[in-house]
């Protein structure tokens, strides 16, 4: 497979959504191609880092307001 | 758990029920709202808006989808309706936020630094919406492709290859930043 090919599929492969025998190409392929393999590496890293402050919830404190205004809301 | 019953009872008035439907997609929804806007304020007064309108149309909810879609689309309109509003005021300082953020989750140098993790959020607050609010979804617990497709109207592999393409973009935007790591 040439990096054109590989590309195309780099969505699924990133995503864990290939089947077995492609991911076996794509594999084989990566341990050979620097470029390739470095783009992969960079936009794992791009996830991971993103992910650091995951999930981010409402902090206590407006949950409580929002909590009294829906309450208030409800009554009417 | 979210069940038929509690969106019945929810729909017949009742203030529990109506409570718990919106408790249970709280946190999700700040969440999404936070990463779109980079306000705390602001996030917190659409997630407001967001319940109140939910709760005067919840009779309108046929329950043909989840419960969460139905919900999510609103919460995305409003903040889509606010970006817009927002756009006439470009100068928009997320400094705070981040440090807010980067506080609140007690993340510290060993996890990931100050820098790294500001010029991530300002890098995804710079894409164009249509890449930034399906990387955002993606890129949070629970959310596949489909369900995005759903919520925001548009097919699977359009959101695929958004996200991908937003991720690309990113990778680009700090290429320095992630070769040093």
């Amino acid at each position: 497979m040439k990096c054109k090919e590989i590309k195309k599929t780099l969505i699924d492969y990133i995503d864990g959504n290939i089947d077995n025998d492609l991911k076996m190409i794509l594999k084989e392929h990566l341990k050979h191609c620097k470029t390739c393999s470095e783009q992969v590496k960079l936009l794992d890293k791009v996830v991971e880092i993103y992910r650091k402050d995951s999930p981010f919830p409402l902090p206590d404190e407006m949950g409580k307001e929002l909590l009294k205004t829906v309450k208030k809301y409800c009554k009417k | 758990m979210i069940n038929n019953q509690i969106i019945k009872e929810a729909k017949l008035g009742n203030n529990r029920a109506i409570e718990k439907l919106l408790l249970s997609e709280e946190d999700k929804l700040f969440h999404l709202i936070l990463k779109m806007t980079m306000d705390f304020e602001d996030a917190k007064d659409i997630l407001q808006e967001t319940f109140l309108l939910a709760i005067k149309y919840l009779d309108r909810f046929k329950e043909k989808s989840q419960f969460s879609t139905w919900i999510y689309r609103i919460a995305v309109n409003k903040t889509l309706n606010y970006l817009k509003r927002k756009k006439r005021e470009r100068n928009i300082v997320i400094n705070d936020c981040c440090r807010k953020m980067y506080d609140i989750k007690g993340l510290d140098n060993d996890i990931i630094s100050f820098e790294l993790y500001k010029k991530m959020q300002e890098a995804v607050y710079e894409l164009p919406e249509k890449y930034r609010l399906p990387f955002i979804m993606a890129n949070m617990e629970n959310t596949s492709y489909s369900n995005i497709a759903t919520i925001l109207r548009i097919k699977k592999n359009t959101v695929k290859t958004r996200v991908f393409r937003a991720r690309n973009m990113l990778k680009d935007a700090l290429k320095g930043y992630l070769n040093e790591m």
